[in-house]
């Protein structure tokens, strides 16, 4: 195991990985706590971004391209910083989920969140947020609690009271549909 | 049950034992399953790196928290 020292102490910069996802021309929504704080939900800190990305070869290629290029390494149980591993399209065929340290901070890639289909499910309903210049393509937050809810931790408990009292009151028309 | 116990509970100044909850839910017409799963520890891990992180680092963190909230509820204006 090749562990990268100093990989896991790197600052949080979610505008560089949007706009490193962007620029190789990755299929993905973004989810998690930082999907619902781009909903403009008061939700507390993430510490990290989280996406759901196309699951299809190419798509994939793409994705470990721009995480080669983010300097990405794979974020392991025990471990303070990361450890290297070969990016390509074949690292994600064994796993659905798998957490990075990049240079601008922690990423995560989930192919199927809990109780979603992954991508094709959640872009029906995504949206587009401007972040920092960057077009992001955001899970409707009614799909980000479904998956939170799903997911059934206890830690979520709470935020998902105030994500649906704050999904009730602001729906999301107002904002433009995502067409991948 | 006494009312004040339920006032309690909802104001979150007590909990329920886990027998007491299982009544209140067939009560509703609902019961509890639960199940183990494997610890993630994908928080511990942040906590970590969030704990090696500079002050000027971790102003920047929430910095950029505020600019993504920042964000969403613009679009909603």
């Amino acid at each position: 195991m090749n562990i990268v020292e100093g990989s896991g102490s790197k600052p949080f910069d979610p505008a560089q990985i949007l706009a490193t996802l962007n620029r190789h021309k990755v299929q993905y929504v973004v989810i998690g706590g930082f999907g619902a704080l781009l909903h403009g939900a008061p939700v507390p800190p993430t510490k990290d971004l989280d996406v759901t990305p196309a699951s299809d070869r190419e798509n994939l290629s793409r994705l470990a391209a721009a995480l080669k290029e983010l300097e990405a390494t794979l974020r392991a149980p025990g471990l303070i910083d990361g450890v290297s591993i070969l990016l390509d399209d074949k690292t994600f065929e064994r796993m659905t989920t798998m957490t990075f340290f990049t240079k601008a901070g922690a990423f995560d890639a989930s192919l199927r969140p809990d109780g979603t289909e992954g991508y094709p499910d959640l872009v029906r309903g995504a949206v587009l947020v401007e972040f920092k210049g960057e077009s992001t393509p955001v899970a409707a937050l009614e799909d980000i609690i479904r998956s939170k809810t799903a997911a059934g931790r206890t830690k979520d408990l709470n935020v998902l009271a105030d994500l649906r009292t704050y999904a009730a009151s602001h729906p999301a028309g107002g904002l433009p549909h995502y067409r991948a | 049950m006494p009312q004040s116990t339920i006032s309690a509970y909802e104001r979150d100044a007590r909990q329920p034992t886990l027998p007491q909850l299982e009544r209140f839910l067939k009560a509703a017409g609902f019961q509890l399953r639960m199940h183990l799963s494997p610890y993630d520890d994908h928080d511990d891990i942040l906590a970590q790196w969030e704990e090696r992180l500079t002050p000027e680092q971790k102003t920047s963190v929430e910095a950029e928290m505020q600019a993504a909230l920042a964000a969403g509820q613009r679009r909603r204006t």
